[in-house]
């Protein structure tokens, strides 16, 4: 039985406002389709469009047109109370750094990620930490964590609801040679662990080392190049 | 989570939310104590009327008789006839008629000259009466003796037997001392009433003293009305002979309206407090509005991650919200607490001063409608940040910090 | 939205409590303004004893007439314009001729002292008579001779008892 795809991507375009009057188009995707347990890097340099990308598929902005389906739900189209669910319940997330909320404990952020889904389960939020070796820090507050420590709770987090997708955005933006291939190589190895489809947005050639599967956004993206986008 | 987020939310800003719960409790504290202070007050002075209908005196303020012959306070406006006090007695609807002679101290302490009438089955509140502590008796009529009130007794450190010269005046001049020696024989039963701050002695004992005008021997300075329960139109009749008709006499009736139109003097003051409290009860929500919308804009980047992973709107805005009412809330509790510390002190002063008995915690609608007030305005103060958290953009919340 | 309810309860709490303020404000300046418990104010035109009034001249002054059925007396108090203030006057007899069941007869008010009220005969506002058959009569008529009030005189005013002699 054929399986459903974790991320279906197609005919997207997306525009912005533009500071001098009219629209600067800022991505026109044809297709992207990643399917269930799939790995792949989105290459990109800073201001190509990852972020923006990343946040159309997760629902946190709308495209102009197109159409976006995760784990077989359809994304675009949705109103914002349904994106937010599917964003709770199929997608997890890992930030740039600095992203677990300074005021929580490490199992607290954990069960951020399960909290607007099914429900904040410690249990689960306590497999999620063991998963990524930090169950012995769960009641640290991230001041109290290393970088590295901080981003493995990230990624504990974005694991913690068994998402069908997993969107990383530069997540080993702050982290040295080392740390960072153990994040992806941590990140890799949990979602595989729970079936979850991985796509990883980054510039960094550290990072895109450790995927065979690799999507060229300057590659992919259609729309005209920019100096810079806003 | 959104209790767990609202806790840390305070925790993160702990001196500005210390601010803000203090400035709630200041102004919630405020409102409540000038509001149970002005009405519990004027009913506490009503209530230590004694259950006297009307005070008979010479001609003058009603309110300057009522404070001398009931509070013990001020001078009296002068003296009524043993004649006059006969009249009254008499009347079928006089229920009690107590005379009472004033003008002598000891250390300030007034001394009240009474008879015997004083310790017989006098109530001065539904079902409790004038009464001498066990192990004292009543003075007798005709001597020197004294029945002392029970905060006075402490006051001035005295036992059953003591012997005082009296000192001529209401105030005290220690060059105005009486020859004359009187003897403590009781305390009188606490009643916390003005009773309890004076020196009762036999009527006799005032009039007589040396240096006092022989001519005035058999005079007093007021005479304490009680009417018979049913005779309604009793004060009004001696209030027309007496007030209108009359040009030497004075009746003070009834007492409770003259207690409140005492208070009524002091509503500039009472309403200047009022200002001051609503001003500060304001200045709070403006501090609980600074306190959750710099807490909000701090945690921009936090409210955006929770939205991108799965919150709504209405989560975020919530826990806006709850933040400024937690700070109500906490700001209310130590209100109480604070409101119970100006009410202990305002207590304490009637009850040493005025003998007055002042009950800050009986029931009063400011208990409820005043922390709900405060609790509005906290919650209000948030309206703002909250509606910040409603709009924020995700993307521009998640922007690289760099 | 799963919040709309909290938010909404915590939004109508905020607007109650702020409507809520400015009633008890409004009542507590409402009350302020006039709180007085029975204070009796002297009702304008009103005798004060509940009486008969009788208007004297252009209603410049009054005398109120009071029955006492068992004791047999009338009295008369001398009474202001506006029945509010009693005036003392030095007059030695109040007469009135009465008629009443047919028989006429003249009721001779004498001054009356009252060391309460300070009142001497010729320095009184109370006036009294005694008469058996003012036990029973409740109703007469009765024409006041001659009374001086301060500097003016006041001569054959009729009256009817209980009525007075209002005009309207």
């Amino acid at each position: 039985m054929e399986q459903t795809p974790a991320l279906v991507v197609r005919d997207l375009l997306k525009s912005f406002p533009s500071p001098a009057g009219g629209r600067v188009e800022v991505l026109r995707i044809p297709s992207i389709r990643l399917e269930a347990g799939q790995q792949v890097a989105l290459r990109g340099e800073s201001g190509l469009g990852k972020t923006t990308l990343l946040h159309i598929i997760s629902g946190i902005l709308e495209p102009d047109s197109g159409f976006v389906s995760v784990g077989g739900s359809q994304v675009t189209g949705l109103p914002e109370s349904g994106r937010d669910r599917l964003r709770a319940e199929r997608l997890g997330y890992v930030f740039q750094t600095f992203n677990l909320l300074q005021g929580l404990s490490a199992l607290e952020n954990v069960k951020l990620g399960l909290a607007f889904g099914r429900g904040a389960d410690t249990k689960a939020a306590m497999a999620a930490l063991d998963r990524v070796g930090l169950a012995g820090r769960a009641h640290h507050l991230p001041r109290q964590l290393s970088t590295g420590q901080q981003q493995r709770v990230a990624v504990a987090r974005a694991l913690a609801n068994r998402p069908c997708l997993i969107l990383a955005d530069e997540p080993t933006g702050n982290l040295d040679g080392p740390r960072s291939r153990e994040v992806i190589k941590l990140l890799r190895d949990s979602a595989a662990a729970v079936g979850s489809a991985l796509l990883v947005a980054s510039h960094d050639p550290e990072v895109l080392g450790n995927f065979e599967e690799i999507i060229d956004l300057a590659v992919l993206n259609q729309a005209p190049p920019q100096e810079e986008v806003v | 989570m959104l209790f767990l987020l609202i806790r840390r939310g305070l925790r993160q800003h702990l001196v500005s939310t210390a601010v803000a719960v203090l400035l709630v409790a200041l102004g919630l504290g405020l409102v409540i104590s000038v509001w149970v202070v002005r009405t519990e007050a004027e009913q506490s002075f009503t209530r230590s009327a004694s259950g006297f209908d009307a005070v008979l005196g010479a001609r003058g303020s009603k309110l300057q008789l009522v404070l001398n012959a009931l509070f013990h306070q001020e001078v009296s406006p002068g003296n009524v006839t043993a004649e006059d006090f006969k009249d009254i007695k008499n009347l079928p609807f006089v229920d009690r008629a107590i005379p009472i002679v004033v003008g002598d101290n000891f250390r300030g302490v007034r001394l009240v000259g009474t008879n015997a009438d004083f310790f017989e089955n006098l109530e001065y509140a539904p079902g409790h009466v004038y009464s001498v502590e066990p192990g004292g008796r009543a003075f007798k009529i005709g001597e020197k003796e004294a029945v002392v009130g029970s905060l006075a007794f402490h006051q001035l450190g005295w036992s059953i037997g003591t012997t005082f010269h009296p000192f001529h005046g209401l105030d005290y001049d220690v060059n105005a001392q009486h020859s004359e020696i009187f003897k403590v024989v009781g305390v009188l039963a606490p009643t916390n009433t003005p009773a309890d701050r004076v020196i009762w002695v036999p009527m006799e004992g005032v009039q007589t003293l040396g240096g006092h005008d022989p001519s005035t021997f058999t005079e007093m300075s007021a005479v304490l009305i009680r009417f018979k329960p049913g005779a309604k139109a009793a004060g009004l009749m001696l209030d027309t002979r007496y007030n209108r008709q009359g040009r030497r006499l004075t009746l003070a009736w009834p007492v409770a309206a003259i207690l409140s139109d005492l208070f009524s003097k002091f509503d500039w003051f009472e309403r200047a407090l009022q200002a001051l409290a609503y001003l500060v009860a304001v200045v709070a929500g403006a501090s609980v509005f600074s306190s959750v919308y710099s807490s909000m804009s701090a945690r921009k980047r936090d409210l955006a991650i929770l939205r991108a992973l799965g919150a709504h709107r209405g989560f975020l805005t919530a826990a806006v919200l709850g933040e400024s009412a937690c700070i109500g809330i906490l700001g209310c509790a130590l209100g109480f607490g604070l409101f119970g510390l100006i009410a202990s002190l305002v207590q304490e002063i009637l009850r040493t001063r005025i003998g007055v008995l002042f009950d800050p915690w009986a029931w009063n609608p400011i208990m409820v409608w005043g922390p709900g007030l405060m609790l509005a305005l906290s919650i209000a103060a948030g309206a703002i940040p909250a509606w910040r958290a409603y709009r924020l953009s995700v993307a521009d919340g998640l922007s690289p910090l760099s | 939205m799963r919040y709309k309810g909290p938010i909404a309860f915590l939004v109508v709490l905020a607007l109650a409590g702020s409507a809520w303020f400015l009633v008890r404000a409004r009542i507590n300046a409402t009350a302020v303004a006039g709180t007085s418990h029975d204070v009796p104010k002297p009702h304008e035109d009103q005798p004060p004893h509940g009486g008969t009034p009788i208007g004297l001249g252009e209603d410049q002054f009054n005398l109120e007439l009071v029955r006492d059925p068992a004791a047999g007396t009338l009295k008369a108090f001398v009474l202001d314009g506006e029945m509010e203030d009693f005036i003392r006057i030095n007059a030695k007899v109040l007469e009135i001729d009465v008629e009443h069941e047919g028989r006429k007869d003249t009721l001779k008010l004498l001054p009356v002292a009252d060391a309460a009220t300070g009142e001497t005969v010729g320095d009184t506002c109370l006036f009294e008579t005694r008469a058996d058959w003012l036990k029973h009569a409740d109703h007469f008529k009765g024409t006041i001779r001659s009374l001086a009030i301060q500097d003016q005189k006041f001569q054959s005013v009729a009256f009817a008892f209980p009525e007075g002699n209002a005009k309207d």
